[in-house]
């Protein structure tokens, strides 16, 4: 379905296999963790990682490690779900509106201009600030960020492809419709495309992490990740760890997706 | 004529990890005489030109002399190099747009070059300029040397370097490809500039191209290049009536004739 | 003796330019008004039913019509914009449905720190990129240069405000050399403008780094070179310069991300800016306050972007001059 760039080195291999694993672990961790992420025992707080608390438990004796494993869903799930959905919409939009070109561009253009002259942190404090704060809204939120953008560039895209020789050379010899958009649109947009998705997924996952942070995202008892360092911001003199371990889980993470966008920056040029 | 060596290569030869790309290259060239060096693309002609200014790429290597005045360059520091590099020997590019620095005016350039050897006023730069681009015949210089470098076209520009190298006073010009980009009328005025430059002071002058029109009309010795390889040398006269060398001959017969 | 004409084209031209853009300016900022405006009448809630709720009256129909007679919400949303656009303009942003502060007052008293902050941050990150990012491309592929790419990748992973707590923890809590919170010395700002700067300095070591390779790769220096140029003279008057310019342009942008990022990075270190009294007023629903927040800083941003805009016009004669060839 999605294929891959044929010119993927080890480093982008190993990122996506380790990516995967991951998101695996994410999709199963119900199955796999090793106690309740939610279930509060208090006197079991601040444990020791032991075998039946591989990474110890939190303030309120809460299993770090399941709690961390569950939280993958959240991050990385969350992420994807924001890209693919952005991307679907963006597409539609950028396809509409270069193809329809007039005013319908016109008005867009200038409307894309003025949700753009805003940094894309304070677009989303302003949607969080009308529609309340909650991880259904901020998905909304960022979906829409990312919407706005992906649809200027696709539009962009979608300009430059059709303005392309071939594509006239097609038209003249009859190809037409879904059958000109499969055949030549897609193989030109894909590249670009993937190395701009690829490259937010990690922007979006500090994202929601950040906003979940400052508790305008996802609310406790959730195990996200964000939510989990300013969960325990208060205990950083004695247990550090509690910030420690879902920061590291946040790089990691992050990282990886980097690690896999940059390396295919770098074969494009 | 008292023949005067200016510059002798010997026994260069250049190479890029297994590739040879210049081999046992000899060749001198002498004060007031047009050497042209003819050859197609790849022959290693560039590649000539970066080795007697030092300057080629650092995965290359070199061996053999490059005597300048009985001073072998490839022998001497870094430091003294760039004493050669501009004054003494000056290089003129083919395609002098992107030669030139687009954020910098004309004037800027000129001074840079003269303030890297000399030490001058910039009252003396403008007038040096001034003179160096009349000599050239270009236009209202001083306007010029406001301009930027995109403002102007390839001929003009490709004069400016002339004019650039010229106002250096050097000894040697090595020309590579000066007249490629350009349009035939720019072509006649440019070759005519090297005729002048050659009787004027005295320089010795290395012409590299691939236009056998050129040679025929400035060179006062030819120099061919096949493959990494001076396979003739001759002066002008017997390169056209008398050529040895098979690549040679060919060359001649694929020319266009009246 | 200078050519009047040339000069004063260029003038002419970079003029031309600049009272375009302020002159669109206007047209930006209100389109900027309505859409902020617009945002906050999306809300699916009632204003007047949740200010009620919060001073804690029982929100019956008719306390929610009076109310909103009151506050003018029951007009027509044109007449609504325009009331409030007068009011924009006369500096009254209205009042916080929680605190019946006037909310221009409260932001104005708070903006300057997170402001400070991110300037800092900003200062700190063009400190620190720019020899890091040169001195790669200069060196590339050497050891320098491989250590700086993993960490500038690896800094492009870390979310801020774990890097802060991180640099609390180790600096402050540990090792007693910076205070904990608040705002006050020099000593006071270190830790929270490293943290908020850390992941663009990384960006923008790669790009200078970037940059500078390609230039290096342009004919002009070779050309420089066979001049007899010293090499720091072509480094700095040459590459670093051409190197710059395209980097200009992510300049505002930049400065907008990190004024939206300090709101974060503030809640680590108790930084007395907006970050809290945003953040609650959110969570409050407190609509003046999140409308003028973002009306202030999307002013802001535009104004900074303008000017890179026009800097980066400045520095590129060939922006600066339309001129045909001769």
């Amino acid at each position: 379905m999605i294929k891959l760039h044929k010119s993927l080195n080890g480093k982008q291999l190993t990122s996506i296999t380790l990516l995967t694993f991951i998101g695996g672990l994410g999709l199963f961790a119900p199955f796999i963790m090793p106690n309740d992420p939610f279930l509060v025992d208090v006197s079991k707080k601040f444990l020791e990682p032991s075998w039946a608390y591989p990474l110890g438990t939190d303030h309120l004796g809460r299993c770090i490690l399941s709690r961390i494993l569950l939280g993958i869903r959240y991050s990385l799930g969350s992420a994807l779900f924001i890209q693919l959905v952005a991307t679907f919409f963006a597409i539609w939009i950028g396809a509409i509106v270069a193809f329809k070109r007039g005013i319908i561009d016109y008005f867009f253009i200038r409307i894309c201009d003025i949700l753009l002259a805003f940094p894309t942190l304070v677009l989303v404090f302003g949607l969080l600030g009308i529609l309340g704060p909650s991880l259904k809204n901020l998905l909304l939120a960022l979906i829409f960020t990312q919407t706005v953008y992906y649809s200027r560039v696709l539009r962009g895209l979608f300009i430059s492809v059709h303005a392309k020789e071939f594509i006239k050379a097609a038209k003249i010899s009859g190809t037409s419709g879904v059958k000109l958009i499969l055949r030549h649109f897609v193989p030109n947009i894909k590249a670009p495309m993937l190395t701009i998705i690829s490259l937010d997924l990690g922007k979006v996952i500090l994202e929601i992490a950040g906003f979940s942070f400052i508790g305008l995202g996802v609310q406790a008892p959730t195990p996200e990740w964000g939510m989990m360092i300013s969960e325990g911001k208060q205990y950083i003199r004695l247990h550090p760890e509690l910030m420690l371990y879902p920061g590291i889980a946040i790089i990691i993470v992050v990282l990886l997706f980097n690690f896999i966008s940059r390396q295919s920056k770098q074969v494009d040029h | 004529m008292e023949r005067k060596i200016l510059l002798q290569v010997k026994d260069l030869n250049v190479q890029i990890g297994e590739q040879e790309i210049l081999s046992s290259i000899n060749l001198t060239a002498n004060k007031g005489r047009i050497l042209g060096i003819i050859g197609e693309s790849g022959s290693g002609k560039s590649m000539l030109c970066q080795a007697i200014m030092q300057s080629i790429p650092a995965v290359a290597k070199s061996t053999g002399q490059i005597l300048f005045q009985n001073t072998d360059l490839s022998s001497v520091t870094k430091e003294s190099l760039r004493d050669y590099r501009g004054r003494h020997i000056s290089m003129i590019t083919q395609n002098p747009l992107v030669a030139f620095d687009s954020i910098q005016t004309i004037e800027m350039h000129f001074r840079e070059t003269l303030k890297a050897h000399y030490v001058l006023t910039k009252k003396e730069i403008r007038q040096i300029a001034i003179s160096a681009m009349n000599k050239v015949n270009l236009p209202n210089p001083e306007k010029l040397l406001q301009y930027y470098p995109f403002q102007l076209s390839g001929g003009m520009l490709q004069r400016v370097m002339i004019a650039l190298s010229f106002a250096m006073q050097p000894k040697l010009y090595i020309a590579d490809e000066p007249t490629t980009a350009l349009d035939t009328v720019n072509q006649k005025k440019i070759l005519t500039l090297f005729n002048q430059i050659r009787d004027e002071t005295n320089a010795a002058i290395i012409l590299v191209t691939h236009d056998l029109g050129v040679i025929a009309e400035l060179a006062d010795e030819v120099a061919v290049m096949y493959k990494g390889e001076l396979i003739e040398q001759a002066n002008v006269f017997d390169f056209f009536d008398a050529p040895q060398h098979w690549y040679t001959k060919k060359l001649l017969q694929s020319r266009i004739t009246f | 003796m200078k050519t009047w004409e040339v000069m004063k084209e260029m003038y002419e031209s970079t003029w031309l330019f600049c009272l375009k853009r302020v002159i669109t300016l206007p047209f930006v900022l209100l389109g900027v008004s309505i859409m902020t405006f617009l945002f906050i009448r999306f809300v699916p809630v009632e204003p007047a039913e949740v200010i009620l709720r919060m001073s804690g009256v029982a929100p019956t129909a008719e306390a929610i019509q009076a109310l909103r007679s009151e506050l003018g919400t029951d007009q027509p949303l044109s007449i609504q914009y325009f009331i409030w656009l007068k009011g924009v303009l006369h500096f009254d942003f209205g009042s916080s449905f929680v605190s019946k502060l006037p909310v221009a007052q409260e932001i104005v008293e708070k903006l300057p720190a997170t402001f400070e902050l991110a300037l800092a941050a900003f200062v700190c990150m063009i400190c620190f990129s720019i020899p890091l990012g040169i001195i790669s491309a200069l060196y590339k592929n050497s050891i320098f240069d491989r250590i700086v790419g993993l960490l500038s990748i690896i800094s492009v992973s870390i979310p801020t405000f774990w890097l802060g707590f991180f640099l609390l923890y180790l600096f402050s809590l540990k090792l007693g050399i910076f205070p904990t919170n608040g705002k006050g010395t020099i000593l006071h700002m270190i830790l929270p403008a490293v943290s908020l700067a850390l992941p663009t300095t990384g960006l923008f070591v790669q790009a200078i780094r970037t940059s500078v390779i390609e230039e290096l790769q342009k004919k002009y220096v070779q050309y420089a070179f066979l001049r007899g140029l010293k090499k720091s003279v072509i480094l700095s008057r040459h590459v670093f310069k051409n190197a710059a310019i395209p980097l200009t342009t992510m300049l505002g942008m930049t400065l907008g991300n990190l004024l939206g990022g300090a709101v974060i990075v503030e809640q680590v270190f108790s930084w007395p800016g907006l970050g809290r009294y945003l953040i609650e007023s959110i969570m409050n629903r407190d609509y003046p306050v999140v409308q003028c927040y973002v009306l202030i800083i999307a002013i802001i941003y535009v104004f900074a972007n303008l000017c890179t805009d026009i800097l980066h016009r400045v520095l590129d004669p060939q922006l600066m001059i339309v001129r045909r060839r001769e």
